[in-house]
């Protein structure tokens, strides 16, 4: 079955004062229908500007999107305005990290609600606020039938975030995108809000695209994972593959750099040291060596992602629903399988 | 903030205010100009000496010039004076009494940048002395401080301006420890000063609240230093870049309202020149004599924009805000580090009320 | 709202004390501002001063002669000094010229500030030549903050009255009288008058509505697939426009107050704002009393309404008191 999403080489490009800055260097996946396919990566990977620039929503006289994306057979990228419009918000739909911000200050919450409903479908305004707060209701809005005259501001930023996903939900999309859905919100509403997307993913059977740097969201909400770093996807695989048996020294990074609440108690968190390398003045070869501290003279060499932890047999992982291609293990290190395996063992836990 | 797309890691390198200033043509240019016209200005006794040979007060109503060849009236039997004779005298021609209009020009220029460079410095110390008094010692100071600027500012200014203009241009003003004359440039600078201390002070003592507020104050309070002089020497030089805006723009809002008070009869008192009385005499003979409006008005605007563009520049290079907006022109969606420089106020630059 | 009723009406009788004490102080205080000397003629002798002084009530304590003058401002008795007329008929034959100025002009600084605003900020996220030609209606927006109004009223009465013949000279026609008149009378003034606030306006907005464009709020409205127009004008005009709602309050206020003296001498349209400039020019206390007090009123009032409609607009703003 053909998939859902299939993005192949995309780029995304910055024309900035100091020069020409690419966010995104040719990034290629699949998404399957009713599948959760989570990016993962830290701030300035280009998780973020990645998934903007499926609907073309980081456009600007500035900005250049290049490459493809296939949505239900569909070109995405260079389409028409008036073709990207009725896919956004009906087909695709998008949820923002901060509820706050992300919705109108001066509109009420069951107005924003039905402008997208009747964006999309020739219904009358009474009719569209009507499914507006069955929208609500579903999204687990307590009296939807009051807070559809609420502003934003009169809400909890939980009861805001629960608005953007009964908007972004109204339409019964094929495909969410969810940008670090959970991020602003404070941590006991962090699990109410997953649980309800979980549930309303369940429900609907809607395929999501989970951008975000929070790994536990990770491992509760998604089938397979992509990691990110400066503009590249440096690993691939389903979400036991990543957590089990990660090829990527970054993604062992981020592995280590998780607080566990059962496991023993550590003086320090472990963190990756250095920053991101710049944008502006990406190294040659792999764009993570610098902070690498199993970096060796071949990492200059240029990289491509390849299936490499099967090379050495082991397997690691149990095939996966989602045919060969999908559920492949990929990655971008030129270590041998059997070293990483020796070198991301770190006090007894994966790290770096 | 990762929603936006990636954000420069490696941030603008640190650039002085000035040489960033001297990136931008338009602001050299501004500058140039403003220069240029104050240059001309000062220069005015050396144009009327050796290039007009005549004064900026002296009459030629019954005298002729030569125009091509052919004896020309300076001011004609009915009373209207030569044109522009692109000569070096009479350039720009003559006005009802036979006056040269260039020579009054210069002069005149003089007057009116001077009355607005002098309103300007007296806004400027009035306005800092008080938002420091107000936003440093708080409670009853500041609101008493506030509602004297509120009252200022609700009162029409003009009318406020002209009501004063005229009451003391006529025996001038015993303050005590000095004595202003009817004819003293230093009245209507220093109506036009306090006329505009709302202006400049109100965004200022929000400046200062802020400031008052932060942690590098309290620091500093925490050290035993004397608040006064935490006040003079924390707050003061971070009130810079602020007072570093306003001035072309106080300067460019004192010229107008200097014109208006002349046009009004309200500013400088005949038969000194001033742009605004100039306008003002060109207007009563106006259908006959035009260039007696156009010369002292095209100058005035000349000056006015200079001085706007310049104070609308410096406000781009020094807040982040304008600052990002002129960025996201170019590159929609990019977080630019901001530039290393304190924020000039809170909220927008509200308008100078205007002298319509 | 009954408590920010009562104190908006509080605040307004301060503030009308405030400015007629002020006033009064202004030209009482000051010595040439004696109006018995400006009554008496230029030729008066010390008798015939002494008994205007007497006769007017000069001689009573500055205190007594300001309650005197109140309770004849607001018994409708006020009498100017130079031309010993009632201020208030002559303020009321006044209005129509001042409020047909400022109907006219204000529509006109409104409509053409957020036309050019809202132009400004589509070309600037435009190409090479948009972004050219936002740069240039930026040039010409620091040309209108710029010029004075008696300026550009002198150059139009000049090219498109004496010249062309386009215009009438000046003056004002009732509307009553002759609606065509009437228009061809005002249209030289509000255009003197408005180019200022329009410059003004179209920049503010302009940056208003760039700044709006880049909150996340009107990507979510791309996001939910809304059309571009709709975006614009329902989400980053309208949340843009709250700012020039206040501002275009008070400008209105203060030419409706009388606070265009310019304009209306320029072009003779004996409005209130002419009037003042007048009575100024000959130190006639009472006109110019009760103006400054009118304007303050009316900028109040105005004031009191754009809190309000700005409250409607923006459910974040609170009406305090």
């Amino acid at each position: 079955m053909a998939p859902l999403l299939e993005v192949r080489n995309l780029r995304v490009d910055f024309q900035t004062a100091e020069g020409p800055l690419r966010a995104v260097a040719g990034v290629s996946f699949t998404v399957q229908r009713g599948e959760v396919l989570a990016v993962v990566g830290e701030s300035g990977s280009g998780k973020s500007a990645t998934a903007l620039a499926l609907l073309g929503l980081n456009g600007g006289p500035a900005t250049s999107i290049a490459g493809s994306a296939e949505f239900e057979g569909a070109e995405l990228i260079g389409a028409p305005p008036e073709r990207l419009r009725r896919v956004r918000g009906a087909q695709i739909a998008m949820i923002f990290q901060d509820p706050m911000s992300s919705l109108n200050p001066v509109q009420r919450i069951g107005n924003q609600i039905a402008e997208q409903i009747r964006a999309h479908r020739s219904v009358s305004k009474r009719e569209a606020l009507g499914r507006a707060e069955d929208a609500l209701a579903r999204a687990g809005m307590p009296r939807s039938n009051e807070q559809m005259r609420a502003y934003p501001h009169e809400l909890s930023g939980g009861m805001r975030q629960r608005a953007m996903i009964a908007m972004a939900f109204s339409c019964s999309p094929s495909l969410l995108i969810a940008d670090e859905p959970t991020t602003a919100l404070d941590v006991t509403v962090q699990a109410q809000i997953l649980a309800e997307l979980a549930r309303l993913r369940a429900e609907s059977g809607v395929a999501v695209l989970l951008v975000t740097h929070d790994l536990g969201v990770v491992a509760g909400l998604a089938d397979r994972v992509l990691v990110m770093y400066a503009g590249e996807v440096v690993e691939q695989g389903t979400v036991q593959q990543i957590f089990e048996d990660p090829q990527h020294p970054y993604t062992w990074g981020l592995l280590g750099s998780i607080a566990r609440i059962d496991g023993p108690r550590r003086a320090r968190l472990p963190s990756i040291a250095g920053a991101p390398p710049s944008p502006l003045d990406q190294p040659s070869g792999c764009r993570f060596r610098a902070r690498c501290p199993h970096a060796f003279e071949r990492c200059a060499e240029p990289v491509q992602l390849q299936a490499r932890a099967r090379a050495a047999g082991s397997g690691g992982a149990a095939p996966h629903a989602w045919g060969p291609q999908a559920s492949e293990q990929l990655d971008r290190c030129l270590l041998t399988p059997e070293r990483k395996r020796a070198l991301r063992v770190v006090d007894g836990e994966i790290g770096l | 903030m990762d929603a936006r797309a990636p954000s420069l890691s490696a941030p603008i390198p640190r650039r002085s205010a000035w040489r960033l200033l001297l990136a931008e043509p338009t602001a050299i240019g501004a500058g140039c100009v403003l220069v240029l016209i104050v240059v001309l200005c000062l220069l005015a006794p050396v144009y009327a000496k050796d290039i007009a040979h005549t004064g900026p007060d002296a009459t030629h109503v019954t005298e002729t010039i030569s125009l091509g060849g052919h004896p020309h009236d300076v001011v004609s039997p009915t009373g209207v004076p030569t044109g522009p004779t692109w000569h070096s005298r009479f350039l720009l021609g003559a006005d009802k009494t036979g006056r040269d209009v260039a020579v009054r020009l210069l002069y005149g220029g003089r007057n009116s940048l001077e009355i607005a460079a002098l309103a300007t410095l007296i806004t400027m110390v009035l306005a800092i002395a008080l938002a420091l008094l107000a936003g440093w010692f708080g409670g009853f100071l500041d609101t008493l401080i506030c509602r004297l600027m509120d009252l200022i500012w609700s009162y029409p200014v003009l009318l406020l301006g002209v009501a004063l203009g005229v009451t003391l241009a006529i025996d001038g003003i015993d303050l005590g420890f000095v004595t202003l004359h009817g004819g003293s440039l230093l009245l209507p600078a220093l109506i036009i000063g306090v006329v505009y201390i709302p202006y400049m002070g109100r965004p200022l003592r929000a400046r200062v609240l802020e400031l008052r507020r932060s942690e590098f104050v309290d620091a500093a309070l925490q050290q035993g230093l004397n608040g006064g002089r935490v006040a003079l020497s924390e707050i003061l030089p971070n009130l810079t870049s602020n007072v570093v805006v306003f001035a072309p723009l106080l300067l460019a809002n004192a010229i107008l309202l200097e014109a208006g008070l002349s046009f009004l009869g309200a500013g400088v008192q005949a038969p000194a020149p001033s742009w605004g009385t100039m306008i003002s005499e060109g207007t009563q003979l106006m259908p006959e004599a035009i260039h007696l409006v156009l010369a002292p008005g095209l100058m005035l605007l000349a000056a006015v924009v200079a001085a706007n563009l310049l104070g609308d520049t410096l406000r781009d290079l020094l807040d982040p805000r304008s600052r990002r907006r002129r960025v996201r022109a170019s590159a929609r969606g990019l977080t630019l580090a901001p530039l290393e420089l304190p924020p000039p106020e809170a909220g927008p630059m509200p308008p100078a009320e205007p002298a319509r | 709202m009954i408590r920010f009723a009562l104190w908006r009406i509080a605040a307004t009788v301060a503030v009308l004390f405030a400015i007629s004490v002020l006033t009064f102080l202004i030209f009482q205080v000051i010595p040439n501002g004696d109006p018995a000397v400006r009554l008496a003629g230029r030729l008066a002798n010390t008798q015939e001063i002494h008994d205007v002084r007497r006769q007017w009530g000069f001689d009573k304590p500055i205190y007594v002669q300001y309650l005197r003058t109140m309770e004849q401002i607001f018994t409708g008795k006020v009498i100017s000094y130079t031309q010993q007329v009632n201020v208030l008929e002559q303020i009321g034959q006044d209005l129509p010229a001042t409020i047909s100025l400022t109907v006219g002009a204000g529509l006109i600084w409104l409509v053409v500030g957020i036309a050019l605003g809202l132009a400004g900020a589509l070309l600037a996220e435009g190409g090479r030549l948009q972004r050219l030609l936002d740069r240039l209606l930026g040039a010409l927006a620091m040309l209108g903050i710029s010029m004075p109004s008696f300026l550009l009223g002198d150059v139009l009465l000049f090219y498109l009255g004496f010249k062309l013949h386009v215009f009438p000279l000046g003056g004002y026609v009732p509307l009553t009288q002759d609606p065509w008149a009437w228009l061809t009378h005002m249209i030289l003034p509000w255009i003197s008058l408005s180019i200022l606030t329009i410059g003004f306006y179209s920049r503010l907005l302009r940056a208003g509505i760039l700044d709006t464009l880049s909150e996340p709020y009107v990507r979510t409205a791309r996001a939910k697939g809304l059309s571009e127009r709709r975006v614009l004008i329902a989400h980053v005009l309208r949340n843009s426009l709250v700012p020039i709602v206040a501002l275009w309050g008070l400008d209105f206020a203060a030419v409706l107050g009388g606070g265009a003296l310019l304009t209306e001498t320029v072009f003779n349209l004996g409005g209130v704002g002419q009037y003042a400039a007048e009575s100024i020019q000959h130190l006639d206390i009472p006109p110019i009393l009760v103006i400054t007090m009118l304007t303050a009123f009316i900028v109040v009032l105005f004031s009191t309404i754009t809190d309000v409609v700005q409250a409607l607009l923006d459910p974040r703003v609170r009406l305090r008191s």
